[in-house]
Order: C-alpha cells, then sequence, then structure tokens
C-alpha cells in the first residue's frame, strides 16, 4: 500500500501556523512579484475566488470581504516543508518528496504486519496538526494514481477526517464511479474532453475501456493510468530524488524595465542564483538559454493592449561550467542579440540545462577545458557568502541599486530562520 | 517531556541520533600515552539540551510582563516544543503558549476539570477560562527561556 500525504492549501497553512489572526477568514497569498493568487484558504474559495486570478482584477472584492492578503513567504514555506516532511519520516522509511506540501509514503512495511494503516494515517495527521499547526489529508490506496483518488476525497468527505482508504475493490469501485475522468492525475483537459466525447465520464468507465483504444488514442501513459486504476502499480516511488535536469531562474521585475543595462544587472544575479543551485547539486550546465517577456496584462493608456515582444537565445557553451563569471558573459552576449529597445519588459530569465556532474571533463578539439581557477574561486564565493550573508561576495555586473527586484508588499516575517522575525508572545 | 504517544500507539523506531567516533590525536608509540585520550567525549551543545523534537520547536520573543513572577521578562525568547500530549492532565503545572483571540500568549497551564485555566505570573492580569473545545489552542510547552543577564546590579 502507498500514501499520498497533501498539506491543505499549504502557503496559507504556513501563514496561519505563525499568525492566528488569520483563522476563520478569507486568505490568500499571491505569486511572485504579487502577480496572481497561488493559495486561497476555504474561506476564499467559497468567495469564488479562483485560482491564478491576476490580484488587480480582484480589489473590489477584497475591499469589500475583508480579505488578508500575503507574498509569497518562500524561506517560509520551504522551512516549514522540511519540518513536514522529517516529521513524516519519523513514521514511514520510504518517502518520496513529490512537491512543496506532497509527498508519497510507502506503507508495504506496515501492511505486511496487518497494522490498521487508517490509525496510522490519523496519527500522522494529528501530529501534523499539534507538531507544525498544519491540516494535511492522506489517501491510502493499492498505487499511486489511486492514492490521487482517495486523497481527492479525503480533503472533500468532512466525515472522512482527512484520511480516506481504498482498502479492497469495492472501495475502489465505488470511488471511482463517482469520480471525473478530467480529474484523474496526468488527464489534461485536452484529454479530457476527447474522452467524454467518447461518452467516458467517469473515472470507473475509463478503467473499463478497451486497453487498446486506450493505447491508441493517449499513448502508453493512458494505458499505464488504467492499469494503475486496476490496481496495478506502474509508477514507482522514487524514493532517491533524481537530480535537476535542468535549473531555470526567472523573478518578474518590481515594475517595468525598459533600459537594457539594468536587465543586464537582473541576468548576471539571476546567474548568481542559478549557479548558487548548480553548485550544490554538485552540476555544470552545458546549454544557457536568456529569454524576455513583456507583460501581457498590460494596457497603453488608450485602453488598447499594449505592444507585446517575446524572445529567447540558447547557447551551446564550449565547455561545461557552474561558473558564474563564464555563464554571465555568455548570457550578456544572448541578451545583446534579443534585446528589443522601445518595450517595458516585465521579466528576464535564465535556464540552465544539459547539466552534467561537475567532475566531469571533457577538452574541447578547439577551445581549452573549464578553467581551474574559475571553479576554485566560485567555491571560495560561496563559503564566504555562506558565512557573512548572500552576495557579499558578488560579481560587479549585479550592481547594488537593484531597482529592478521584485514586488513583494504584503511579505510575511520569517518566523523560522530569523532571529529579528520570530512571533511575538504576551 | 513526554514524546507525545499513548501506550500502544504504533510507531517506527529510528535512530536519530548518529555518534560520531573522537579520533585520538596522539598516535601509537612505544612512550607514555597521552593521559586526555580516555576522557574524550562530544562537546556540549545547546541545541541538544534544547531541541528535543526539531520539527516541532518554535522561538517566540516575549512582550509585555504578564509572566514576570516565573522569571520571564520582556524581549527573552522562549524555546517552545509543541510536540505535546494536549490532555489536560499532561500539561497541568506547566508554562505554555496558546493561540487566544488571534494572538499568542504565554501562561501557567492550570487543570481544574472540566475546564482549563490560564493563569498569569502577575497580580495584575485575569486568569482566561477555556472550555474543553477550546483546548485545542495549545501551542507547546516552554521548555526553555533564553535570556540576557540583567545590566544593573540591583540597588
Amino acid at each position: 500500500m502507498i500514501a499520498l500525504l497533501d498539506a491543505n492549501n499549504f502557503y496559507v497553512s504556513c501563514e496561519r501556523s505563525f499568525n492566528p489572526a488569520l483563522e476563520n477568514r478569507p486568505v490568500v497569498i499571491l505569486s511572485n512579484n504579487d502577480g496572481c493568487v497561488v493559495a486561497r484558504s476555504n474561506e476564499a474559495k467559497a468567495l469564488g475566488i479562483p485560482m491564478g486570478a491576476p490580484f488587480f482584477q480582484l480589489a473590489e472584492l477584497i475591499q469589500t470581504n475583508n480579505i488578508k492578503v500575503h507574498s509569497s513567504n518562500y524561506t517560509l514555506y520551504g522551512d516549514m516543508s522540511a519540518r513536514l516532511m522529517s516529521l513524516i519520516g519519523r513514521f514511514v522509511e520510504g518517502l518520496e518528496v513529490n512537491s512543496i506540501d506532497e509527498a508519497f509514503l510507502d506503507l508495504s512495511y506496515y501492511a505486511a504486519g496487518h497494522a490498521d494503516l487508517l490509525a496510522l494515517a490519523h496519527q500522522i495527521r494529528n501530529a501534523s496538526a499539534q507538531w507544525l499547526r498544519l491540516p494535511v489529508s492522506i489517501g491510502i490506496a493499492p498505487t499511486k494514481s489511486l492514492t490521487k483518488v482517495a486523497n481527492w476525497y479525503a480533503k472533500r468527505e468532512t466525515s472522512a477526517n482527512g484520511v480516506v482508504w481504498l482498502r479492497d475493490e469495492v472501495a475502489i469501485n465505488n470511488a471511482l464511479a463517482d469520480f471525473s475522468v478530467g480529474e484523474l492525475w496526468g488527464v489534461g483537459s485536452r484529454y479530457a474532453a476527447l474522452l467524454r466525447r467518447n461518452g467516458i465520464k467517469t473515472a470507473l468507465q475509463f478503467r473499463n475501456t478497451n486497453p487498446e483504444w486506450i493505447a491508441q488514442h493517449m499513448t502508453v501513459n493512458g494505458l499505464r493510468l488504467a492499469y494503475e486504476l486496476q490496481g496495478t502499480p506502474c509508477k514507482l516511488l522514487e524514493i532517491e530524488p533524481p537530480v535537476k535536469k535542468s535549473v531555470c531562474t526567472a523573478p518578474s521585475f518590481g515594475g517595468p524595465v525598459i533600459d537594457k543595462k539594468m536587465m543586464g544587472e537582473a541576468l548576471v544575479n539571476h546567474i548568481a542564483r542559478a549557479g548558487e543551485k548548480l553548485r550544490k547539486q554538485q552540476s555544470a550546465a552545458g546549454v544557457l538559454t536568456v529569454f524576455i517577456h513583456t507583460n501581457r496584462f498590460k494596457r497603453s493608456p488608450n485602453g488598447q493592449p499594449a505592444k507585446q515582444y517575446y524572445n529567447s537565445q540558447t547557447v551551446q557553451l564550449p565547455h561545461p561550467t557552474a561558473s558564474p563569471v563564464e555563464l554571465s558573459r555568455y548570457a550578456l552576449a544572448a541578451l545583446d542579440l534579443i534585446y528589443q529597445p522601445g518595450y517595458e519588459y516585465q521579466k528576464i530569465g535564465v535556464i540552465l540545462s544539459a547539466l552534467v556532474a561537475d567532475d566531469y571533463r571533457q577538452q574541447g578539439v578547439f577551445v581549452n577545458g573549464p578553467d581551474e581557477r574559475l571553479a576554485k574561486l566560485a567555491k571560495t564565493v560561496d563559503q564566504l557568502n555562506k558565512r557573512f550573508g548572500r552576495d557579499r561576495v558578488r560579481m560587479a555586473k549585479q550592481g547594488f541599486e537593484r531597482i529592478w527586484q521584485m514586488k513583494q508588499q504584503w511579505l510575511s516575517p520569517c518566523y523560522t530562520t530569523r532571529w529579528t522575525d520570530i512571533p511575538t508572545v504576551k | 517531556m513526554t514524546d507525545g504517544l499513548k501506550p500502544g500507539q504504533l510507531v517506527r523506531a529510528i535512530v536519530e541520533h548518529r555518534y560520531l567516533i573522537p579520533l585520538f590525536s596522539s598516535t601509537v608509540h612505544a612512550g607514555f600515552p597521552s593521559p586526555a585520550d580516555n576522557f574524550i567525549e562530544e562537546a556540549l551543545s545547546l541545541e541538544s539540551l534544547c531541541l528535543v523534537h526539531p520539527e516541532a520547536t518554535r522561538f517566540y520573543r516575549v512582550k509585555g510582563d504578564c509572566m514576570i513572577d516565573a522569571r520571564i521578562h520582556e524581549g527573552d525568547v522562549l524555546v517552545v516544543d509543541c510536540a505535546i500530549d494536549p490532555s489536560p492532565r499532561l500539561l497541568h503545572g506547566k508554562i505554555v503558549v496558546a493561540a487566544i483571540d488571534g494572538e499568542f500568549i504565554v501562561r501557567w497551564f492550570v487543570s481544574k476539570e472540566p475546564l482549563v485555566v490560564l493563569m498569569p505570573a502577575n497580580q495584575d492580569y485575569s486568569p482566561i477560562y477555556l472550555q474543553p473545545d477550546e483546548q485545542a489552542s495549545i501551542v507547546g510547552v516552554v521548555v526553555r527561556i533564553v535570556a540576557q543577564p540583567p545590566r544593573k546590579p540591583p540597588l
């Protein structure tokens, strides 16, 4: 048996965990740069605020309903996520962290001992509520895809008390009979439409569809899903996290940016962040992509949509590197190629891909291999900054004014990671 | 401190601590061995003293003087362990942090069946009575008080 544990409205719950004034009232969390809604409390959902709604469209609703607004505080959410995963690790050994607020738990160890998995799940749920003040839902089933279904019911059925176990054929069939095919894991809106056109509306109907038809119309992934819904595991737990295949850094600017020099400054800062991530997982990038775009919601003073521009440039690096000095040289050259004056840019981003292990060494035929001194320099800079604070040692091109930096108007304190930010008690 | 588990509950036992084995600084030689080598132990850390459940531990800064008679002063940092058994019998007599009316408060926890009383340690404040259904608002138990020494000697 496998369990899927999912924190309820995770970002909102993290804020509430440290700010009891947010209990029992509508709360929304905004994306990077305060652009749109990325998390809602149940009260905010009940007011009809959709996921991803642009913030500027909600001003009136927020005012009239006294909705509490917060910027995303990823420092806090990341720390709470680490605490949650560590807590789960006290109960189960096999754990696949699926996202910041979600994990698959390997319960085979318990199932073999004929233990009461419902009681175990309730224990984990109570521990999370008491230890972390985070509400979670847990779905238990024989396969990953079925745990998603179980978790969906655990979240919605109040009688379930946050835990649903699809323990036998009957329970699975009942759950699938009422489950919309569009809600299934991995079924996007296009496949959902195709299935509905063919009279397949529920997950149970999908599971009982001829496998050849599924393979023909939905590739092998659709077939895997059908088998998983029959209780045959096709997606195994990935207990060892795979090394990331690419690293992307692309926060939006705080306001529109026109100046190329300022964009270059932001780009070099993104490279510094992305380079840190690379070196942390001990890899080097072989390919670099820079992209820029304008704000698609922006309107001109006359009310017409403002003119838009998007472009990107990919550079094949002569040899894999994680050195910010080398990376920024190529990135700035790429920016030169795609920058067009006269637009108000919203974002510049960098993607580092074709990652290899950093001990990979291959001399090019016409170019020298990676510069060992630059690798050593990056390592030293990382150590200094770890000790004295981020960006204390930096490239001159990173600048100091950071006019481009992203907007986080309603950021909550970093309650768990900064002494100046810990909550007060009276 | 209990670990928040009732007897008979099923948990996996996990190994939490890895003990590093000290490498003796002196090499083996024919002469007289260093007499200190037999007394090497792990150095003490404040973390091992304060953090029983790292995931469940949070820090709070004290504002106001309602616990002054319990030697908790404004500006002190409280180490609060949230991995508690919330049953009144076990919390009785402990200093707890609770979330009441949208803010965190620190008080003595006194069990007076069927009620719970949150008692201040200062006569200028009144006790707070909690109904059984409000007892979920107990956040955790204060396990350490981190304070700076007083600045001036008493006159």
